[in-house]
């Protein structure tokens, strides 16, 4: 199982990383830093579906292309996709708001608050 | 007393005269002419009051000075039975009762103009339609800006809320993930690893904060004194704080503020302006040659003092990133100095005091900042 982590902050890049191995969810995590970086591999995909991952660990708050802004994307390259991505948001926000608008978006199956803990991994591990 | 007395018993008696026909010499005509137009203005003076009392039985809600408006119905009809009298006195010259109805009509009159007198000052402040319309806009237009200021305070609000919800929250669940690192982790290099990253991100939890509270100290702090400052002297004692900044960038700072050279305004919020063009421009600075920045002041007719600050800089995609530009924690360029707190003080200082800021750019062309001291100039 390939797991892509989409997030600005090295410490949470670093953390979920560790959780993920020591859950045995993936030896095969791979980290970007914003929505852009994470979106060219999606592409780079379409030809090359080796690289696509199972698992996106998305984050909302990022430069250049947010979380939003990237399931947008998303949705344009989806049906070009070989491979059925699961998307979690992986945020610090707790606001409604957020949590209603994630519910909202067909493709996205949870909705993961930060701090990231073993069991939170381990639902996505039971689920997938 | 008699006199009167027999008035009033002879009232319908007519022997004392002649019918007018016969008193005097009248021809047919002026007879006729006489009769008809007096009979003329009689039936007129009754229809109007009719056509008054349809207009208030129809007119359901409250009539301004209603009860004048019945005195006149009373005016009317007293002076319309003047005119048929007179007519009658052609063929029956009861000349007592038709001084009593004059006399009657005279006291009437009298009391129309008494009543008309004494709501005159009332009915001169009586507002017409046209008037009242005027009022009503103008009082939904002080409307409309009032809820377009609550709605952006609520803007504010709930941005605020999103700030703490996600600014705070995020460095806080890294340290609660790092102490569980910690917890699990044997390596003592692991651990060592682990320590520098909460001791980093405790260092940043506490610079989010800081910046948290210069941001609620600008929201609370609205009647802060301003006073009167000369541009070029704020901006060289800024330029003096960065002089390291700069030289190390080797920026060509240029400035024109004769056009408008003195401001009345608050000098923190004055030289964390500059401050933030300054730094954003050093920061953002094309990757080919030199920074260049130039800053001008100008007066508008309106007595709005502008400043624009042009640079040569990367620019920002305004048509990806115009909305979140003045917004916290946004950032571009995957810039790690970036905080993304600049823009978002400066907005919130010069809307504090009613002015706005705006940006005009594009990518690898450099960006102008305009900033309206006083004034929020529509801008798409």
């Amino acid at each position: 199982m390939i797991v892509h982590i989409v997030d600005d902050n090295h410490i949470v890049l670093l953390v979920v990383g560790k959780i993920i191995k020591k859950t045995k969810l993936s030896e095969n995590v791979y980290s970007f830093k914003n929505g852009e970086e994470a979106l060219s591999i999606l592409k780079r995909g379409i030809k090359d579906p080796e690289l696509l991952p199972d698992v996106i660990l998305l984050d909302i708050n990022m430069p250049i292309v947010d979380g939003w802004e990237f399931l947008e994307e998303y949705k344009k390259l989806k049906p070009e996709l070989e491979k059925d991505i699961e998307i979690y948001m992986l945020t610090s926000s707790i606001s409604e708001r957020d949590i209603e608008r994630a519910a909202k978006i067909s493709h996205v199956k949870g909705y993961i608050t930060k701090p990231v803990t073993k069991d939170k991994i381990m639902q996505i591990k039971k689920s997938a | 007393m008699d006199t009167v007395f027999e008035f009033f018993r002879k009232l319908f008696w007519t022997e004392s005269w002649p019918p007018r026909w016969y008193c005097g010499e009248w021809t047919d005509f002026h007879g006729w002419l006489y009769i008809f137009s007096n009979l003329a203005i009689w039936a007129a003076y009754f229809a109007i009051p009719l056509v008054m009392l349809y207009f208030v039985f129809k007119r359901k809600d409250e009539i301004p000075f209603i009860r004048i408006f019945w005195l006149f119905i009373l005016f009317i009809l007293a002076c319309g039975s003047t005119h048929l009298a007179d007519a009658m006195l052609f063929y029956y010259p009861a000349y007592r009762l038709s001084g009593l109805i004059l006399f009657i009509c005279a006291l009437v009159s009298w009391a129309a103009v008494i009543g008309l007198a004494r709501v005159m000052p009332e009915a001169i402040q009586l507002k017409s339609p046209v008037q009242l319309e005027k009022i009503i806009n103008k009082r939904t237009r002080k409307l409309k800006e009032l809820s377009d200021d609550l709605a952006h305070q609520n803007e504010q609000l709930t941005s605020f809320t999103d700030i703490t919800s996600h600014n705070l929250r995020s460095p806080a669940a890294n340290l609660v993930s790092l102490t569980n690192l910690y917890e699990d982790e044997d390596d003592p290099e692991k651990k060592e690893e682990y320590f520098q990253l909460f001791k980093e991100e405790s260092r940043n939890m506490l610079t989010t904060l800081e910046d948290l509270y210069e941001v609620v100290k600008v929201k609370k702090n609205l009647e802060i004194k301003r006073e009167q400052l000369d541009f070029e002297q704020v901006f060289k004692k800024v330029l003096g704080n960065i002089s390291t900044q700069i030289e190390n960038s080797d920026a060509k700072i240029e400035y024109d503020f004769t056009d408008c050279p003195k401001i009345n305004y608050p000098p923190a919020y004055l030289e964390s302006i500059f401050l933030n063009f300054l730094t954003n421009s050093i920061k953002y600075r094309s990757p080919e040659g030199k920074p260049e920045i130039f800053l001008k002041t100008r007066e508008q007719k309106n007595g709005d003092i502008v400043l624009t600050c042009k640079d040569n800089g990367r620019g920002i995609d305004l048509d990806r990133f115009g909305e979140k530009l003045f917004k916290l924690h946004q950032t571009f360029h995957g810039n790690q100095d970036g905080r993304g707190v600049g823009l978002y003080l400066t907005k919130t200082q010069v809307e504090s005091l009613g002015g706005s800021i705006f940006a005009e750019s594009e990518p690898g062309k450099g960006a102008k900042f305009i900033v309206y001291f006083n004034s929020k100039p529509k801008r798409v």
